[in-house]
């Protein structure tokens, strides 16, 4: 087991290396120029040398490289062009806003959707279970911006219950958290369905059944424990890219997360900014699938002795 | 039976909401309708409580209160990375600095230059010296005297930072000499006659010399300056907070109120998505945003809880032709395809009609323009182009095209993705069918497009500038700025020394006429053709009185009260 653990996290230590080094080559290959956009039109080319200077961008990429892995390797991703503050602060600062949102939003996705799943299996073929699939089915297909809109259109402007932008206070939470919850949910939902039904039909259940266990224990212990690995692996998967991949929901509301930090640092140039930002996402990205596997593991006995 | 029922309502009731969004919005609009008082109406009365206010109290120890203890809320579309006027200039620092700072001089509602904290200047006769004399009592937020010395300190500090934007505007200062507390003289290496509206600009706010000595690199993040607010708090992404400050007492004259302003907040609520500040305005959220997208600007006018104020804009969209590469190195190309242009039916069409049509290089707003310039200008006059196109040795072929030594004649016009760039291009390109011209479009996103255009890589360039004074034309069309801001390749040596006498001009009666000279060379070489000058707006909710909109959108809120009883 531990050895298994330490060989995943060399090589997530790997992937976080070579992502660093794509993000520092992309950022580079960029077009813009970090020294141009700061100085502005009127600057002689002197006072634009001197700054490219000061920042290093007269040197080759990869002895600016080298200097980034090494101040990495310190926990010291550099400071932002725009303002001297260091980029761990800056992102710690915004991380926190996102990691709720993802947290809240996954919570509530799977506190309803795993138990709507579970009970539109148990009544598989009914007309209940068909409304259920087919709502769900919507709810997939609904992209989780333009139910933002449709959500502050009516809790906000005419019922005026919640408010449409900022963050800091619960009420502010709601809003967004749905946005993001329901489309997760409904897939969630769908996923935990047919993954009970597929259990369900295994061979060890009808064992189970025929040495006379009562229904609710043979559900509990063999059929949810084993249908519900698919919704662990998809939950996983999706909350790493919820900590990514919330800006839009972020803009939206004004959510102050790590998705606006990162677009705003794109349109200053800002790219210490940008690539301590990316390099935190990933890290976080392949610990989770990290833990993910374990959890599995943990489910599942069989996932760990095969050696994922 | 019943929970089904329930559940078929739902998604009745979800597809519903999903066909008609807009349905509650406009229900909003319509209960919210409290009783709304026009800003006129009660000006008059706001002046009155001032003057009470002025006059009741004197400059004793008694720290006046806020008139108004409702805080006025502005929607930000950028947060700023920081509040140091000196420091790198991120969107969004703009709309808050001028709260915070003071300037030695600011722009006046007509865009001239008017004393602000100095009391008034003196510009020596040989243009190398201007002396400012500071009004008396000055004093930053922390206590600490606003004088010569702290100006110089200010100035030093400025020019010390290499990442202000306007490093530039500031190179020819040699010399910076506190003469005695109040007066502080300013030494140049050539007249610099751009000086004046750089230190006009929020990047030159005099900062307190003690705080920015204590705070070093945060200072940023804990600005101290003499503007009528101070900082309070900052939620990042959330808003940043300011309260007002009971010692100011130095407003310039286009607000009625001197003295500290009457509101006791502000409160700047960063919102990225100008829909979602829409929706914040109508749930009453936020009092005042800026506005540019046609569609939200018709919508504001409509609404009203809403007044919509147009701001004057220091800038102009352009046509420019790629000045080295043939044909366009041939002047009588560019006048031909200068003529094939209708501007009217671009702003109609394209902008809908908001903007103003151009035909000078100087934007309306800025020193230099003439409506003189207007008989220079190269109109709509699609036969002229054919005629120049056949002088200039092309000729008509069977398919109604152009040709030159058998080499049709067809363009390429960059821009960027920036809106409304692509509706522009659109019918640029429908006009220059029209003449048997193809053009093809091509669209990068800014900074991409920023490279390609300094790197030449275009026949038509579609692009805007915006900036104070009449320097941009020596920025956009000398020959020292090709191949970085001189994106139209454009070399004329007559030009470039009428351009560098008007850098160095302090007698604004002379750089207004070289200026007008060279804009007429600019007319005629044609490197551009100017198209319009932009439109932009504020609005604000009628439960605010007293909001003076200045150049640029630049806000006054000291006489600014919500909910006035």
């Amino acid at each position: 087991m531990i050895s298994r653990i330490a060989r995943r996290l060399a090589s997530s230590l790997l992937v976080l290396l070579i992502a660093s080094l794509v993000a520092f080559a992309i950022l580079d290959a960029a077009p813009g120029d970090a020294a141009l956009r700061l100085v502005g039109d009127t600057a002689s080319q002197a006072q634009l040398d001197a700054l490219r200077a000061e920042l290093g961008l007269d040197q080759p990429l990869l002895v600016r490289y080298a200097r980034f892995i090494a101040g990495a390797l310190h926990g010291d991703l550099g400071v932002s062009l725009m303002n001297g503050r260091p980029v761990v602060q800056l992102v710690g600062e915004r991380f926190g806003y996102t990691f709720l949102l993802a947290i809240t939003a996954t919570l509530v996705a799977v506190m309803i959707g795993v138990p709507v799943g579970i009970f539109a299996a148990r009544r598989r073929g009914s007309l209940l279970d068909l409304l259920v699939m087919a709502t769900m089915a919507l709810g997939i297909s609904f992209p989780s911006f333009g139910l933002a809109i449709f959500l502050t259109g009516i809790f906000s402007v005419w019922l005026h219950w919640l408010p449409v932008v900022g963050g800091g206070t619960p009420a502010h939470l709601v809003l967004p958290t749905v946005s993001l919850a329901l489309p997760m949910l409904a897939l969630v939902a769908r996923l935990s369905r047919s993954g009970v039904l597929d259990a369900a039909q295994a061979q060890y259940v009808l064992t189970a059944r025929a040495k006379g266990l009562p229904v609710d224990y043979v559900w509990r212990k063999h059929i949810l424990r084993n249908g519900l690995v698919p919704v662990v692996t998809v939950v996983g998967l999706h909350f790493g890219h919820l900590l990514g991949g919330t800006f839009v929901i972020e803009t939206l509301f004004g959510w102050p997360g790590l998705g606006r930090l990162i677009v705003q640092a794109v349109f200053d140039q800002d790219y210490p900014v940008i690539l301590g930002a990316v390099l935190l996402l990933a890290g976080l990205f392949l610990t989770f699938n990290l833990l993910i596997d374990l959890m599995l593991g943990v489910i599942d006995p069989r996932i760990g002795s095969e050696g994922v | 039976m019943n929970k089904k029922l329930f559940l078929l309502f739902l998604v009745l009731s979800m597809m519903m909401t999903g066909c008609a969004p807009t349905q509650p919005s406009a229900q909003a609009v319509d209960t919210a309708q409290v009783a709304p008082t026009s800003p006129a109406e009660v000006s008059p009365a706001t002046a009155a409580v001032i003057e009470t206010a002025v006059v009741t109290e004197p400059a004793a120890a008694i720290v006046p209160a806020a008139v108004s203890e409702e805080p006025i809320t502005r929607a930000l579309t950028s947060e700023p990375t920081g509040l140091d006027p000196h420091g790198a200039a991120g969107s969004g620092q703009n709309a808050i600095l001028p709260f915070l700072f003071d300037t030695l001089v600011y722009r006046d509602l007509d865009n001239s230059v008017k004393p602000y904290l100095a009391e008034r200047w003196e510009v020596a006769k040989d243009g190398k010296t201007i002396t400012f004399f500071l009004k008396e009592g000055l004093t930053f937020q922390d206590g600490t005297p606003l004088d010569a010395a702290a100006v110089k300190f200010s100035f030093e500090r400025l020019k010390a930072n290499t990442k202000s934007p306007i490093a530039g505007g500031l190179a020819d200062v040699e010399q910076i000499e506190a003469v005695d507390a109040a007066t502080v003289r300013f030494v140049f290496s050539h007249p610099s006659s751009t000086f004046l509206s750089t230190v006009a600009t929020p990047y030159t706010g005099v900062v307190s010399p003690k705080a920015a000595q204590e705070s070093g690199d945060a200072f940023g993040q804990n600005p101290v300056g003499s503007g009528p607010y101070q900082l309070e708090s900052w939620s990042p992404g959330i808003s940043i907070t300011l309260v007002r400050n009971p010692d100011y007492h130095w407003a310039p004259p286009v607000v009625s109120n001197p003295a500290s302003p009457l509101t006791g907040t502000l409160v700047f609520k960063i919102i990225p998505d100008p829909s979602s500040q829409l929706t914040a305005f109508e749930n009453g959220e936020v009092d005042i945003l800026f506005v540019n997208q046609p569609g939200h600007v018709a919508k504001l006018k409509k609404d009203p809880n809403a007044t919509v104020v147009e701001t004057t804009l220091n800038s102009l969209i352009y046509l420019g032709f790629n000045s080295q590469k043939a044909p366009f190195d041939n002047v009588e190309v560019r006048q031909a395809l200068s003529h094939a242009v209708n501007k009217e039916e671009v702003l109609q069409i394209a902008l809908g009609g908001i903007g103003e049509v151009a035909f000078a290089p100087l934007a309306p707003t800025l020193p230099g323009f003439d409506p003189v310039l207007k008989s220079s200008e190269l109109g709509y006059d699609p036969e002229k182009a054919k005629s120049l196109l056949q002088a200039a040795g092309f000729e008509q072929t069977a398919d109604g095209g152009w040709a030159k030594d058998g080499v049709p004649l067809q363009v390429t016009l960059l821009t960027s993705t920036r809106s409304p760039n692509l509706a522009i291009a659109t019918v640029l390109q429908a006009q220059y069918k029209a003449i048997g011209i193809p053009v093809e479009i091509q669209q990068l996103e800014s900074q991409a497009a920023m490279d390609a255009s300094s790197q030449g890589k275009f026949d038509l360039l579609l692009w805007r500038y915006d900036w104070n004074d009449a320097d941009v034309l020596y920025t956009n069309l000398s020959t020292g700025r090709i191949g970085r801001t001189n994106r139209t390749f454009y070399s004329n040596p007559a030009l470039d020394t009428l351009l560098e006498q008007a850098l160095r001009s302090m007698n604004e009666s002379e750089r207004n006429a070289l200026y007008l000279e060279a804009q007429q060379i600019i007319l005629r070489d044609a490197p551009w053709q100017p198209l319009y000058t932009p439109k932009d707006f504020m609005a604000f909710s009628n439960k605010v009185d007293g909001v003076v909109v200045g150049p640029m959108g630049r806000l006054l809120l000291n006489d600014a009260v919500k909910n006035k009883p």
